[in-house]
């Protein structure tokens, strides 16, 4: 009898210490879920590498939004206020929403939740020491500071423009890709201007507005930029090849701060911040774009 | 009859234990379930994870430094065997897609955590500026990796992007042409994102374009670290087309090789026209001294920095040597083989003459000289070198090297 007693808690204990062991492995399932991700979006700039989330009390609030190709997770989190609060993961279709999405997994019984990500090293006094592109998760479980680190790997910074500067974009490793969401959309190939064959990646009107967004990186073989105003984001912008400089075709850019002048409107014939091939001279067409006949 | 109720009491106590025990394991069970708690894969797919971007930091690094982490390892002098004793600067060893999978077949990449990680048999996929999969403009890689943990094992992807190429001509007030010309033609490139191939384009990149776009064109034996100087014009154009690019031109050329002097302030009224990229001070230059004398010796450390006529019988010339360097970190950019430039605003002079067919007291040696190449052959009549046209004497075997740029987005 009593053997078959010990036997049964002995069972019973490991069975108990499975679950305790998997019920352990959130930081797995958040890991595997979002280090691939390549958008991550916070609403809780105050609290974001600087503090503990604490309000609004006994209420639903969205740590982080992760976006892995076309899979949106949500993390968010039940602030305490007569018990303690709950971490969910949620797989979501749309925006968050604590009461919608299938549930991936939760963490119940934690306390001063704090999250960190930054693109540069970064030290904090609860963190210590952090890592670029990481996303960073600290709570209290059971009296006992917890920490989960996820790298984000496919989370691109900036370019360095400066001299000997590297041409990746910066990340956790720059350079490096683990997942590729193909691009669907390719922008064809241009033919001539003067053909009316170009084809247009970035339309840049008067007053240096954008007339739609810059898709210069669905031409396939790259792309190139024509004279029209003087704008901080450059001029219109068609995919490769160019032409530029040729009979009919949009001018050769030649920037225009070397005038040691200023002024909006780049387009007008024998504009200096345009060139041509020789014999040719540059004039503003119908499309306020500077060309070269 | 006591003893009987004893064994039922027993029987009956047995059967309450097992079944709370049942209930107990069964409402576990139910609150495990409900939590959505992990199997051991998603364990299993964690620490494979882990330990394959580890190993990536790694790999990362043999890539960008055409290196194993132990120096002068087995692997190093297996991959390089075929080069021994041949003259080549160790940058070609940098991003090179064959060099870096060679490394990866010859070395031991080891454990991570218990993780085994070798290659794949796969050869690498070279991801050009039109392929679907390539996020960066410029040329990407993928290869692939078996990860191996507790007998199973999964293929993972590492996409290295080609980040040794090129280098960034920075914002500021530039001017084509040398100090011949009279008057300076100035341009500037504010607001705009140029990168610029650091070498001349080599005869492995071209191997590698030909074969993957099926081109069809006769490579001849050469090695991979020598620079291309068999392709004509339309094919250069073609090789930077098909990478995102287009060819270099002179007004590039001049910004990224003559040194600007006052680096500090881009709109300086003032552009310097050194005639030489090293520094600003024309009489302190070793060309220049040659010059005056007449005296054409050359030493090692000279040929390193121009390859002249004279150097082909000191030493060999080294390729993708990072020695004849401008102040951006543009390589080859005096002697050895000619350069072709596009040049709308000049196009009689697309042809940067500094190479190893003039003497170094040829006042081809400075910044801005340029010459003319048809761009359809190889022969004499192809070119024109003006003025300096009696001061070749090697009319035979000419090369004509080049290199490609581009202009990148915010």
């Amino acid at each position: 009898m009593n053997k078959i007693l010990s036997l049964l808690f002995l069972f019973l204990l490991s069975f108990q210490m499975t679950v305790a062991k998997e019920a352990s492995s959130f930081s797995d399932v958040l890991f595997n879920r979002i280090y691939l991700a390549s958008k991550f979006v916070t609403e809780l700039t105050d609290s974001l590498n600087h503090s503990a989330i604490v309000k609004p009390p006994n209420t639903w609030v969205t740590l982080a939004r992760f976006e892995v190709g076309d899979k949106k997770y949500c993390l968010t989190y039940k602030v305490p206020y007569d018990n303690l609060g709950t971490i969910e993961l949620r797989q979501s279709g749309g925006a968050c929403d604590h009461f919608n999405g299938v549930l991936i997994h939760k963490l119940t019984d934690v306390q001063d939740v704090m999250i960190f990500f930054k693109e540069v090293e970064n030290r904090h006094i609860a963190l210590g020491s952090g890592d670029a592109f990481t996303f960073y998760l600290l709570y209290e479980k059971d009296k006992q500071k917890m920490k989960i680190a996820v790298p984000l790997l496919e989370i691109k910074g900036a370019r360095e423009f400066k001299r000997y500067g590297n041409v990746a974009r910066s990340s956790f490793l720059r350079g490096a890709s683990f997942r590729k969401d193909p691009r669907t959309i390719f922008k064809d190939i241009s033919g001539k201007y003067v053909d009316e064959k170009s084809v247009l990646c970035h339309k840049v009107s008067k007053g240096c507005v954008d007339t739609g967004p810059n898709e210069c990186d669905k031409c396939p073989n790259g792309w190139y930029e024509v004279v029209d105003y003087n704008c901080k984001q450059g001029g219109t912008k068609f995919c490769a090849p160019s032409y530029c400089g040729d009979k009919g075709e949009p001018a050769c850019l030649r920037g225009f701060e070397f005038t040691g002048t200023d002024r909006d409107d780049l387009c007008i014939a024998d504009s200096p911040a345009g060139y041509c091939r020789p014999g040719l001279k540059t004039y503003c067409d119908e499309n306020k774009i500077l060309v070269c006949l | 009859m006591g003893k009987k109720i004893w064994v039922t009491d027993r029987r009956t106590k047995i059967i309450v234990i097992i079944t709370m025990s049942l209930v107990l394991m069964g409402v576990l069970f139910l609150k495990n379930w409900r939590q959505n708690v992990p199997t051991i894969n998603e364990k299993w797919s964690a620490d494979t994870s882990r330990a394959f971007i580890d190993f990536s930091k790694k790999a990362q690094t043999m890539w960008s430094e055409g290196r194993t982490l132990i120096p002068k390892s087995e692997a190093e002098k297996i991959c390089q065997k075929s080069w021994e004793g041949k003259s080549f600067h160790e940058s070609f060893l940098q991003c090179n897609p064959d060099y870096f999978s060679c490394l990866l077949e010859n070395s031991n990449l080891g454990e991570f955590n218990g993780v085994k990680i070798r290659k794949s048999t796969k050869k690498y996929q070279m991801l050009l500026s039109r392929n679907p999969l390539n996020s960066e403009g410029g040329t990407e890689y993928q290869f692939n990796f078996l990860v191996e943990l507790q007998g199973l094992s999964v293929e993972r992807s590492l996409y290295l992007l080609d980040t040794c190429k090129e280098t960034y001509l920075p914002q500021r007030l530039y001017g084509l042409n040398s100090r011949e010309q009279s008057k300076v033609w100035e341009w500037d490139n504010f607001n705009r994102h140029i990168f610029i191939d650091r070498h001349l384009v080599n005869v492995g990149e071209v191997r590698r374009w030909n074969e993957l776009l099926k081109k069809n064109i006769s490579i001849p034996k050469k090695d991979d670290f020598e620079a291309a100087t068999f392709l004509n014009k339309n094919q250069m154009h073609d090789f930077c087309f098909d990478h995102g690019k287009e060819v270099l031109s002179a007004m590039v050329y001049d910004a990224a090789v003559f040194h600007p002097g006052d680096y500090e302030n881009p709109r300086s009224p003032f552009l310097n026209r050194s005639r030489f990229p090293w520094n600003r001070s024309n009489l302190q230059n070793f060309i220049f001294k040659k010059w005056k004398s007449k005296d054409s010796k050359m030493t090692k450390e000279e040929c390193d920095k121009v390859y002249s006529k004279e150097c082909k019988a000191i030493v060999p010339f080294k390729h993708s040597s990072t020695l004849s360097n401008s102040w951006i970190g543009l390589f080859e950019v005096m002697g050895g083989s000619f350069e072709y430039v596009q040049n709308k605003v000049d196009p009689t002079k697309n042809l940067i003459l500094s190479s190893k067919y003039f003497s170094i007291v040829s006042r081809v040696h400075e910044v801005g000289i340029r010459g003319f190449w048809s761009g359809e052959h190889f022969d004499f009549q192809a070119f024109d070198f003006g003025k300096y046209k009696d001061e070749i004497d090697d009319q035979n075997d000419i090369e004509v090297g080049f290199r490609c740029m581009r202009r990148v987005n915010e």
